[in-house]
């Protein structure tokens, strides 16, 4: 049987409501006069295997989107990659140097480019942000550089 | 007379003159700082709106580290012009290549763009920015009229009738939309369960926290907006290439002719008025409004066959529609501090942030904020016309730059947006997961707006079913002997059963396919 859409969709909501559930007992009930912590996420998870549940029904009776599950793995890790890498190196590199190497994996990226624009837009970007986040709007981010044994990143 | 009195108070916050050192000569200047921050927030909003794959709420997310520094009155100012700005942005990008930023100007696309390839592209941006601007000055004069009294309403509010009012906010936000409905319900209950991450606020538990200090205040709003409609937009672009160099029209003249005003004018009328209408109801009406323009305006022409082929009321009535539509939906945000769609969410988000809860008390207890906040729309409105019409080329110049140079910066500016919002790299990695999940929920057709919304008003409704169950001791009954929670509870009911029906259900299937 070919993995349709609604299909996943079906498959995801049980999932998600059932680990969701499973997390949710760990947590006091309580009554409806006096609700506990996990009466609510118990309820809402119930609710979302139901809807699991009803859009499982409608992918057996073959109807709903019939659309096959893709995905372009390359494009979610090129830009978890430069979303990820910004975020570690922002405490140790500074804003600028950050944004400047958060340009490079367009390189990867199949589109096209030019070298030298690319790089100039790095720099532009760099020198803009850092002017209206920093100095602009006066934002504390770090700019400069950690210097190991000198300044401490911080991390938050 | 309330409104005028409030609207003169508006006014005169909005045209507020702050004498300025300005840093060459050292003379001081006067600067009307709310206007230059109205103005700011219009073009940046329009900046980053026009650019492709780029939604109104991306583009607010994006935006809203800029007002962080402002006063409360400047940074609401800034918010609503960057809001214009991007909703404006979408139209424009629609017209020009086919490719609207979001779901309320896809029938602009319709003839807009068709006008654009007959060489008309300036004559449909001009309707499409004047008829928005009536559409906006006569839902902000509804707005100041509908406001005040409905937020007196909303005081007599008690628990069950709020819960009452965000379940059937959530329902109508999942009938308005396109979409399966089921699996929208489901996202809206997925976004829900996230909301709930956090401590408890009853009873001080962590909730599905693991451990992790940082989440333990809840996962930031923003960070999931973020994720969930920039990043997840970004590997959209990138993994889908086709469909994405579209070739951009030539502008010529951006007058309309005399039969275009002719034609066009009685349908922005009957979109405003359309737009004003369903953009009170919970769940937002500028997406149903542009639609329902849209068909009324073809059902009512002589000639039918005209539109889909550049007819310039395809343009007028849905451009003021939505709008309208938009605008009104400020109404059960600053009356009920219901938001009834995810970009009003994301202005909740953004309020709160600079301490200013929307709701009942709201227009009561900061009536300058309020009313300066109404003002600036209408002037918000009138910039966006000065601005645009004349700057339309730079537009389109963006339009072509290569996606190469685009997403960096996107990311970029989401990665710093997102940072400064509690200055921790931790929810910049949390954005990254978020945009993965985006990207999944997208491939296996679930649309993320409604979580969002599940997500904010999630933690609210169980706050307030909680009470109400506490205060009935445990009887759902409360909600039946209370009328105005019955009567909201029957209308959600209503709503719901009308989309069983099979006539209206593919009446509603018919709307959204044309």
């Amino acid at each position: 049987m070919r993995l349709t859409q609604q299909m996943a969709s079906a498959l995801f909501f049980i999932a998600f409501g059932g680990v969701y559930f499973w997390l949710a007992t760990d947590l006091a009930m309580g009554t409806a006069a006096d609700m506990g912590p996990g009466y609510m996420p118990r309820a809402l998870a119930i609710g979302c295997i139901g809807i699991g549940l009803t859009l499982l029904a409608i992918a057996l009776a073959g109807r709903g989107l019939q659309g096959p599950v893709t995905g372009d793995l390359k494009a979610v890790a090129l830009t978890t990659a430069m979303v990820g890498g910004f975020a570690l190196a922002l405490p140790w590199l500074g804003l600028p140097i950050t944004v400047m190497l958060a340009v490079l994996p367009v390189v990867v990226s199949g589109e096209r480019y030019s070298l030298p624009v690319l790089l100039a837009i790095g720099l532009g970007l760099a020198v803009f942000t850092t002017a209206l986040f920093a100095f602009g709007l006066k934002l504390q981010i770090p700019i400069a550089p950690a210097i190991p044994g000198l300044t401490l990143p911080r991390l938050g | 007379m309330e409104i005028f009195d409030g609207l003169a108070r508006g006014f005169a916050s909005c045209l507020k003159i702050e004498w300025m050192t300005e840093p060459v000569f050292g003379t001081t200047i006067p600067v009307p700082v709310n206007i230059l921050y109205c103005f700011l927030g219009a073009l940046f909003g329009t900046l980053i709106g026009v650019l492709p794959g780029i939604g109104p709420l991306a583009t607010i997310a994006m935006l809203l580290p800029i007002t962080f520094k402002l006063e409360p009155t400047g940074a609401l100012i800034m918010l609503a012009g960057i809001f214009y700005g991007a909703q404006y942005g979408g139209s424009t990008t629609s017209i020009l290549v086919n490719l609207p930023g979001e779901a309320s100007s896809v029938v602009t696309a319709i003839d807009g763009y068709q006008m654009a390839r007959q060489g008309r592209a300036g004559s449909a941006l001009a309707t499409a920015a004047v008829a928005s601007f009536f559409a906006g000055c006569i839902s902000t004069l509804v707005i100041a009229a509908a406001a005040p009294p409905l937020s007196r309403m909303a005081l007599l509010f008690g628990p069950a009738e709020f819960a009452a009012l965000m379940i059937l906010g959530l329902v109508a936000a999942v009938v308005l939309a396109s979409g399966s409905i089921v699996s929208s319900i489901g996202m809206v209950l997925v976004g829900m369960m996230l909301g709930l991450i956090g401590t408890d606020v009853t009873t001080g538990d962590q909730r599905f926290t693991f451990g992790i200090r940082h989440i333990y205040d809840g996962i930031d709003f923003v960070i999931v907006a973020m994720g969930l409609f920039g990043i997840a937009e970004v590997m959209s672009n990138l993994a889908d290439r086709q469909g994405r160099d579209l070739p951009t029209a030539k502008i010529t003249r951006l007058m309309p002719t005399r039969e275009d005003v002719r034609q066009a004018t009685p349908a922005a009328v009957r979109g405003t008025i359309l737009g004003t209408l369903l953009g009170v109801l919970p769940g937002g009406g500028a997406l149903v409004a542009s639609f329902a323009s849209y068909s009324l305006e073809k059902r009512i022409a002589r000639d039918p066959s005209r539109f889909g082929k550049g007819a310039i009321e395809g343009v007028a009535g849905p451009e003021a529609a939505n709008n309208a539509g938009a605008q009104a939906s400020f109404i059960p945000l600053f009356s009920l501090g219901i938001p009834p769609n995810a970009v009003m969410a994301l202005m909740v988000a953004a309020m709160t942030i600079h301490g200013i809860t929307p709701g009942p008390k709201f227009v009561t207890e900061k009536p300058v904020l309020f009313w300066a906040m109404v003002a600036s729309m209408w002037i918000g409105n009138l910039i966006l016309v000065i601005l645009n019409l004349p700057l339309v080329g730079i537009w389109v110049r963006l339009l072509k730059i290569p996606y190469a140079y685009l997403f960096p910066a996107i990311l970029v500016f989401c990665a710093v947006g997102v940072f400064t919002v509690n200055y921790r790299v931790v929810d910049v990695a949390l954005m990254a997961g978020f945009g993965i999940f985006g990207y999944l929920l997208r491939r296996i057709g679930c649309e993320a707006a409604p979580l969002i919304l599940g997500f904010l008003l999630g933690p609210r409704l169980e706050e307030e079913f909680r009470r109400t169950l506490l205060l009935s001791d445990g009887s759902l009954m409360v909600f039946i002997e209370r009328p105005l929670a019955a009567g909201l509870l029957v209308l959600t009911l209503v709503l719901l059963l009308l989309m069983v029906l099979p006539t209206l259900r593919s009446g509603r299937e018919a709307v959204f396919r044309e």
